[in-house]
């Protein structure tokens, strides 16, 4: 992991600072065409059923069946941007260096578009690290029930290739963001320089010990020592926050480790990603419901009884296996729904959303479970990032590579880099999105 | 006690990733003994294959049989020959376990960290990094544990805390003497943030700046003589590989007196601090939670998806930890036992899963005849039951116990068709009949294994008929080891497994990956073997099994960093 520079970190105050949205009458024009663009990328995981998934008609005029999978996104329709046919490329053994079975190569090739290294790291970053890196902001990573660090839980990468650790816990993730906000200045500033020089001890240790392990351990220790200097950023820009609003903390007993709790964690992690963008906190954030052969069993829906993860891998002919795949689905579709409308309800005194600044793409690590293939992965993308997509369309690509829909992102997110990831198969942006 | 007096004789190096070193030098022992760390290659003679213990990631369709254990030629395991020793950041478990050791009559809660990495089916934090988020987290655990001491500071210190208490605790929590360095840099944050602020404040940061340093959270091994190929670990650093690997915490007085006082160069002092380490309460904490990784039960509290409770799934784990308990606190403490005990301890709560009420609550009753051993415990069955229960139980046998594990899913194979009230069974029979998209070729082996668990439904329970009202039947069979026959019930397969060569070897294989964090490669062959004699010779004692392993070289000794081998 790179550390990020001052000068990174300075833009990333910059932007957050503009960001503040609690003074909407001080606003003017010039300060709203600079708000910060936003960046979610959602995921569920052990693919999906396209006869069940995708939408009818043709690129303008298109509709969504209301029974099918992306039925409770029909509200949020003209927000939309449905994609068909691309392919992860990458992902294809016979095109990768063969290293994980076909979940973890979905997983692990996912966001990155590179092979994995071994079973728990990347050969680079995936793109939300990749972005944030670039425009100097740090991502937030949240998910529920992800499971350890290795590749069928794991699909944001540094660019070391270590796997991005998710927070979970709700109070936590709630220290982790406003901790820092709400202590008088004197205090603050009291507990900010303690920790700095508990810090400098930490790193000077780190640097001791460094010198003296193999190259593959100083690899681990230079990330290490990159993420210490991070957290002193973090430390040092969040009390430059500290007019933030701040959200309700989490209720004392939310369970965000069981089955049943995910309806509840899935609402409060939103929160705490829509406030963090809100707040300028960051602009880039991912949210992993589960993790690839997550076998949750979302018994909170009427008729499912069984694990997700078995379920994909039931024949069409089973029709109750594809119903209960089908609501599994339909709730991703409806948390979606639910984060559109979270970010819609940030409004500006110019009329707009903190939506219209982002982009949510909702990816999976596979394209159908059953069969283990990586083409044809469904995308859905709301939000139009500042301006960038052109919503209110259903496309089909034709078997592009993922990397481009990748490098969409990047493009979309102010980074205009030629390709991402592998380089064999990245040929550009993804076609007619903007 | 053989000193070791080496030399070496360098003869020339080559590194290349993927590559197998070819170092040759001599060792001149004391007794003329010589050892030679040479290229792995050689060291195997015409025994060795080109691919035995190799690591596959791609199999072209194929089983791969259970790693070669190729023998090593004689007189081979007379080199040092220590394999990668990759760098130990400690699980949730040790930093708990180590912080509660540190400030002994305090109680400290457990800290929430990150999720630990597994190697294989073992927690070992070995491979990827400290990120923002982790940082964050060892910082928030060291603020509040450093609460808590502050809270405390009668129990921390006669008299007032100072800067000699700052470089005690140091120690203790870095298990090795201060380097001047970090001495002059304690001394200085603990007196300047004293003048600062207080005395209280001090003591608060001082233990925030230990609890998040790389020297507490790490198991650094540097060895004696780093600048040499092969170097022996410092006693300090046997120590905290003594006592991490036995009992999961930070070394007690007794093994830090033995490192200090040079004592734990000698084997006979090793053997003797393994064997109070394993005798210890700590030490039989620390074996029951091995097996339960092992076992694939650990965190079983935390399984969804079925019609169990916490409360049922604790109670269920208790049982099997009282088992486990109960058979490594003998003095044979056999993992034959553990696979084929008719008896275990049964919660009343659960006795409807057995069918027989014991006297007292978690007493000792004699199983039905369909259960035996562990792989028969209500925890096991539904630890690997969820879902398709055939798949799963069997791809964790193969796995943990036959040491059959690479399974990759053919992609764009379509399943095969079931019908509503078909039977597992039957789902099972097509997929190991199956030669079309080479259905057969993993699922004869997994299926193979897990239909003989098929009796039980997800949560455990027994059955004779399924909820279809197909019959159940216990039969299934082996293929890939050298047990290879048809079973029936998990009696018989516990019985053979406990005769198999092939599971044998499979049990070393996993205790040393536990061991050190890694896998095993070809380097390792003559430590596994020196690992399964004990285990023979002993006739299965688990103990006796560590107690080999931390008298070989792979774990003394470790390689110059430079030619640390993938």
């Amino acid at each position: 992991m790179k550390s990020f520079t001052r000068r990174h970190f300075l833009r990333g105050l910059g932007a957050s600072t503009l960001a503040l949205p609690l003074m909407p009458s001080l606003l003017n024009a010039a300060e709203a065409l600079q708000r910060p663009k936003n960046l979610i990328i959602m995921f569920s995981p052990n693919g999906s059923l396209a006869e069940r998934w995708r939408p009818t008609g043709s690129e303008n005029d298109w509709e969504i069946n209301p029974n099918d999978i992306l039925g409770p996104l029909i509200r949020h329709k003209k927000d939309l941007l449905v994609i068909e046919g691309v392919d992860m490329k990458t992902s294809v053994r016979a095109n990768s260096n063969g290293v994980g079975d076909d979940h973890q190569r979905g997983m692990g090739h996912m966001l990155t578009a590179r092979n994995l290294v071994d079973n728990k790291s990347s050969e680079g970053p995936s793109v939300d690290q990749y972005i944030a890196e670039q425009i100097g902001v740090l991502p937030l990573t949240l998910a529920i029930k992800p499971g350890g660090a290795n590749a069928h839980n794991r699909m944001s990468y540094f660019s070391s290739g270590s796997p991005a650790t998710p927070l979970l816990a709700p109070k936590e993730i709630f220290e982790s963001i406003f901790g820092n906000l709400d202590q008088n200045p004197e205090a603050a500033k009291q507990l900010l320089e303690q920790r700095r020089s508990v810090l400098d001890f930490v790193k000077g240790d780190l640097g001791r010990i460094k010198k003296k392990v193999s190259a593959n351990d100083l690899q681990r220790l230079e990330s290490h020592l990159a993420a210490v200097r991070s957290l002193e950023q973090k430390l040092i820009s969040s009390g430059a926050n500290g007019v933030c609003m701040k959200s309700d903390s989490p209720e004392e007993n939310m369970v965000h480790t069981t089955d049943a709790g995910f309806p509840e964690t899935s609402d409060f992690l939103q929160d705490m990603i829509v406030k963090s963008l809100e707040c300028g906190l960051t602009q880039v954030a991912t949210l992993q419901y589960s993790r690839s052969t997550g076998g949750a069993v979302f018994s909170f829906l009427d008729g499912v009884n069984r694990g997700h993860h078995d379920l994909s891998h039931e024949n069409n002919t089973n029709t109750d296996a594809m119903e209960q795949l089908v609501k599994i689905n339909r709730w991703y579709a409806e948390q979606m729904g639910k984060l559109i409308d979270k970010l819609k309800n940030v409004t500006y005194s110019d009329g707009t959303t903190l939506f219209d600044q982002t982009a949510i793409l909702w990816v999976n690590e596979l394209g159908r479970g059953s069969t283990h293939v990586g083409t044809d992965v469904p995308y859905v993308l709301a939000g139009s990032c500042g301006g960038y997509f052109r919503l209110n369309r259903f496309i089909e690509s034709d078997d592009e590579p993922h990397n481009n829909m990748l490098l969409s992102l990047c493009h979309a997110m102010g980074v205009p880099d030629a390709t991402f990831g592998n380089t064999k198969f990245s040929t550009g942006i993804l076609k007619n999105l903007t | 006690m053989r000193l070791i007096d080496v030399l070496f004789v360098y003869f020339g190096a080559c590194v290349k990733k993927n590559i197998y070193i070819l170092v040759s030098f001599l060792m001149l022992s004391c007794t003329g003994d010589i050892k030679v760390l040479g290229s792995a290659k050689a060291e195997f003679g015409n025994g060795g294959t080109k691919n035995s213990g190799q690591p596959s990631t791609e199999n072209d369709g194929k089983i791969l049989r259970p790693e070669t254990d190729a023998i090593p030629a004689e007189g081979a395991c007379r080199y040092i020959n220590p394999g990668r020793t990759p760098l130990k950041r400690l699980t949730k478990l040790e930093y708990n376990n180590s912080v509660q050791d540190l400030f002994p009559g305090m109680t400290i809660p457990i800290q929430s960290l990150a999720a630990d990495e597994r190697v294989g089916i073992f927690e070992a934090n070995t491979n990827t990094a400290v990120d923002l988020v982790i940082a964050e987290k060892y910082m928030r655990a060291s603020e509040s544990i450093a609460k808590i001491a502050v809270n405390n500071l009668s129990e921390l210190c006669v008299g007032t805390c100072d800067v000699n208490w700052a470089l005690n605790l140091g120690e203790r929590a870095f298990r090795r003497p201060l380097l001047q360095s970090e001495s002059e840099g304690l001394t200085d944050l603990f007196t300047i943030t004293e003048s600062k602020f207080d005395n209280a404040t001090a003591v608060r940061m001082t233990v925030e700046a230990i609890l998040q340093s790389s020297s507490f959270l790490y198991l650094a091994e540097i060895g004696e003589e780093p600048e040499k190929e092969v170097t022996k670990l410092t006693p300090f650093e046997l120590a905290s590989r003594l006592s991490y690997l036995l009992t999961g915490t930070t070394p007690d007085a007794e093994l830090m007196t033995a490192a200090k006082d040079g004592r734990l160069g000698d084997p006979a002092v090793i053997e003797a601090e393994a064997r109070r380490l394993l005798e210890s309460p700590m030490g039989r904490d620390r074996l029951i939670t091995a097996i339960s990784m092992w076992f694939g039960i650990d965190g079983l509290e935390n399984l969804d998806g079925a019609g169990l409770t916490r409360e049922q799934l604790t109670d269920l784990l208790l049982e099997s930890k009282t088992f486990i308990d109960h058979v490594v606190s003998k003095e044979d403490a056999s993992w034959k036992e553990l696979i084929t005990a008719d008896y275990g301890f049964i919660g009343r709560a659960n006795a409807d899963f057995y069918g027989v009420t014991p006297e007292e609550d978690f007493g000792a009753v004699k199983f039905p005849a369909e259960r035996r051993g562990l792989l028969g415990h209500p925890s096991f069955l539904a630890a690997h039951g969820r879902g398709q229960s055939i798949i799963h139980r069997g791809k964790f046998i193969n796995k943990a116990f036959l040491c059959v594990t690479d399974f990759p899913m053919p992609q764009g194979i379509v399943p095969l068709d079931s019908f509503p009230g078909e039977s597992e069974r039957s789902k099972a029979d097509k997929r190991i009949e199956t030669t079309e998209g080479s259905c057969n070729l993993c699922h004869g082996p997994i299926d193979g294994v897990g239909k003989i668990f098929d009796p039980f439904d997800l949560d455990g329970r027994f059955r004779t008929k399924d909820e279809f009202g197909n019959d159940l039947s216990s039969e299934g069979d082996v293929s890939e080891i050298d047990i290879k026959g048809s079973f029936d019930g998990i009696a018989d397969l516990a019985d053979a497994m406990t005769k198999s060569q092939d599971v044998r070897s499979c049990v070393t294989k996993q205790f040393f990956t536990y061991s050190l964090g890694r896998k095993t490669t070809i380097s390792d062959a003559c430590t596994l073997e020196g690992m399964k004699t004990a285990l023979e010779l002993s006739d299965g004692n688990l103990k006796e099994m560590l107690i080999s392993f931390v008298k070989t070289d792979a774990f003394k000794y470790r390689r110059r960093l430079d030619i640390e081998v993938e």
